[in-house]
């Protein structure tokens, strides 16, 4: 174990928050690696999907039992793989894509016997992903699995390419509680940050394809007050309660002014819904020392920004506006933030 | 390099830290952010995220084409913001995180300028024109400033003028992005300027020590130098020059990245698109020689996950050594 590891090890258990045998030096894998992990264990699973269905097409489309017992027991099998040998990587990449294979044996199955509607074909799609995220303790296909359910739960509207409305403001009070309670129970952190990357990423796909999805046989219905005025909400109350984690009084004068400073960018997350989660993932990223998250939301506001160029709600130029009011609202409360929080203050606090 | 907070939460995940003791850990190793760093953090985020609406926001607003305006409170208002932008620097200084935002709005900023200037006047410009002349006129802006991001930006521009002079001049056989000759000159050019990057680095010129530059383009360049091969894999669109020189970039790559820079995240790169290529020449063959062949999709299938775990396999000794040492 490296000196800087055995000391941070030595001075958990001196304050009683670690327990038991000094771990062992993992083997780091950085997260390109993953990421590329990921990219061809999705690859490789739809090849093996093709292969199976492939062999078993008629098998699959006679019997739905069949179909169902195939995709149950690759989903078993990646389970199974990924709990005995997880560490591994090439296991931990095997039972992805078994994972990937089995959750697609089962809906393929499913559609093929039962012709089900968007909303039943994404209801299933839902619950699989959140039992095999549970199931398959593999960092990357929790990502995966958070992705596939958050976007079943957007497509939970009625009728084809319809979108269930409340779906993104659900998600990103979800999205909020995750990174909040982040670090209350520590076995369930590595289940949260993966949920929380996933859903993120079906979060940017679902609000910066807007012109895509009304431009489909479906439309996207547009947002009623209440929902406008949820994301402001949200982004307040998760400011609010992320002051409270943090130990600072919300009627103090540090609290009052990172509520003030929240007001801009609430008021026009009211008319541009995307800035509510992305500014949230900004926020917790720092707030939880977690530099992937907020590079995460750094490129997620700037790809929301440009399309909201597209966005239909708002004209041109009440959109132009509601930004440059925005853009001086903050750079107004830079100002103030300088002026009521000097550099010195925050030193001397530390 | 793992951090601390890196260690801990593995350590959480192997359950060796009390379920309610996670934060706690995280504050002893000091991986939470303190009331300086918050400050900072507030200051940085609001002036950035300032500067990138009201950024967005003119060019919303010119997009618009307000006609109640006449040409030349068009102009004024188009230019204001950008001698705003030039007063800031010369207060601020351009090593200041004001200047330096400040230096990219303005570089932003000098696009919309032209973009009404050319529906102003109709000059006849064709779109490409306008981008030319957007990279051209903040270059000298970008050498002085010496920011990553702009130098991105203007990487950017010079593809965005490529690509549209490639499609007014009918050079792109109409499928813009899919054939050699609209996917050679960006890969040239992003390659050019990888290694320009990666000298003054080396050189220690200031701003382009950071890895995260030549990392985005170092991608963008391989993307498009791996899709050249899958195109020349499946025999159309790409001569055997183009698979050639995506070799060459191959090896090349892996000699830099190896023994002059360690990066592991290009080693990667180059990893995945080994990965890509050979998993596709696999598919190519199954359908050219054994149609509709299960065993063949498997086949490819496992050699993809195979050699994506081996790959994974070396960067992450390749990681732990650099630990080590």
């Amino acid at each position: 174990m490296s000196a800087s590891r055995s000391s941070l090890w030595a001075e958990l258990r001196e304050r009683r928050l670690g327990a038991g045998e000094a771990p062992g030096e993992p083997s780091h894998t950085p997260w390109y690696v993953r990421i590329m992990l990921g990219i061809v264990g999705w690859f490789g699973s739809l090849c093996v999907l093709g292969a199976l269905g492939l062999l078993l097409f008629l098998a699959l489309s006679e019997s739905l039992a069949f179909g169902l017992g195939v995709g149950a027991a690759l989903c078993a099998a990646a389970a199974g793989l990924a709990r005995s040998y997880g560490g591994n990587d090439f296991c931990a990449q095997s039972a992805f894509a078994l994972s990937l294979a089995g959750q697609g044996l089962v809906l393929v199955a499913l559609t093929v016997h039962f012709d089900p509607s968007q909303s039943e074909l994404a209801l299933a799609a839902l619950v699989l992903a959140v039992l095999m995220a549970a199931a398959v303790p593999v960092f990357l296909h929790r990502v995966w699995c958070a992705l596939t359910a958050a976007l079943a739960l957007i497509f939970l509207g009625d009728g084809w390419w319809r979108v269930w409305p409340p779906a993104p403001l659900v998600l990103t009070a979800l999205l909020a509680w995750l990174w909040l309670t982040e670090f209350q129970w520590a076995r369930l952190a590595g289940l949260k940050r993966a949920a929380g990357y996933g859903i993120m990423l079906a979060l940017l796909a679902a609000m910066t394809s807007e012109r895509w999805l009304a431009s489909g046989a479906g439309t996207v219905p547009p947002p009623g007050w209440l929902l406008r005025a949820g994301y402001g909400l949200l982004l307040l109350a998760a400011v609010a309660l992320l002051l409270r984690r943090e130990g600072v009084a919300v009627d103090g004068a540090g609290g009052r002014l990172a509520l003030i400073l929240s007001v801009p960018p609430a008021l026009a997350s009211c008319f541009a819904p995307g800035l509510a989660p992305f500014l949230l993932g900004l926020l917790f990223g720092f707030a939880n020392g977690d530099r992937v998250l907020t590079g995460l939301a750094v490129g997620a506001l700037l790809l929301y920004l440009g399309n909201y160029y597209y966005w239909l709600e708002l004209s041109l130029l009440h959109k132009s506006l509601l930004l440059m009011a925005l853009g001086a609202a903050l750079l107004a409360a830079r100002y103030a933030l300088r002026t009521l929080w000097p550099v010195s203050e925050a030193r001397n606090h530390a | 390099m793992p951090s601390d907070r890196d260690h801990i939460l593995d350590w959480a995940e192997q359950g060796l830290i009390a379920d309610r003791g996670l934060r706690d850990a995280l504050t002893v190793a000091q991986a939470l952010p303190g009331p300086q760093h918050w400050r900072r953090f507030l200051d940085r985020l609001l002036l950035w995220l300032g500067v990138v609406s009201l950024g967005a926001g003119v060019i919303f607003f010119f997009a618009y084409n307000w006609d109640a305006l006449g040409r030349f409170g068009k102009l004024a208002l188009a230019q204001l913001p950008i001698l705003a932008c030039l007063l800031a620097i010369w207060r601020a200084g351009l090593d200041s995180p004001t200047g330096k935002a400040a230096v990219l709005l303005a570089s932003l900023l000098v696009g919309a300028l032209f973009a009404l200037i050319g529906q102003i006047y109709q000059t006849g410009a064709d779109t490409y024109q306008l981008f030319v002349a957007w990279a051209g006129a903040i270059l000298p802006w970008t050498l002085l400033a010496r920011l990553p991001a702009l130098w991105l930006l203007w990487l950017v521009l010079v593809h965005v003028a490529l690509a549209l002079y490639l499609r007014h001049f009918g050079l792109d056989w109409g499928w813009p992005g899919l054939d050699e000759p609209s996917l050679l000159p960006h890969a040239l050019i992003d390659l050019a300027a990888l290694i320009a990057w990666e000298l003054a680095g080396a050189r220690g010129v200031r701003g382009f020590d950071r890895p995260w530059g030549p990392r985005v383009i170092a991608t963008a360049a391989g993307a498009a130098l791996t899709w050249m091969a899958l195109l020349w894999i499946y025999g159309f669109g790409a001569s055997t020059g183009a698979a050639a020189l995506w070799l060459l970039w191959l090896l090349a790559g892996a000699a830099v990245y190896l023994r002059w820079r360690r990066d592991l995240y290009m080693l990667a790169v180059l990893a995945l698109a080994v990965i890509v290529a050979v998993v596709t020449a696999l598919i190519s063959w199954v359908f050219d020689a054994v149609l509709d062949s299960p065993g063949g999709l498997m086949l490819a299938g496992l050699v993809g996950i195979g050699m994506s775990a081996a790959a994974a396999v070396w960067l992450r000794r390749l990681a732990n050594a650099e630990i080590q040492a």
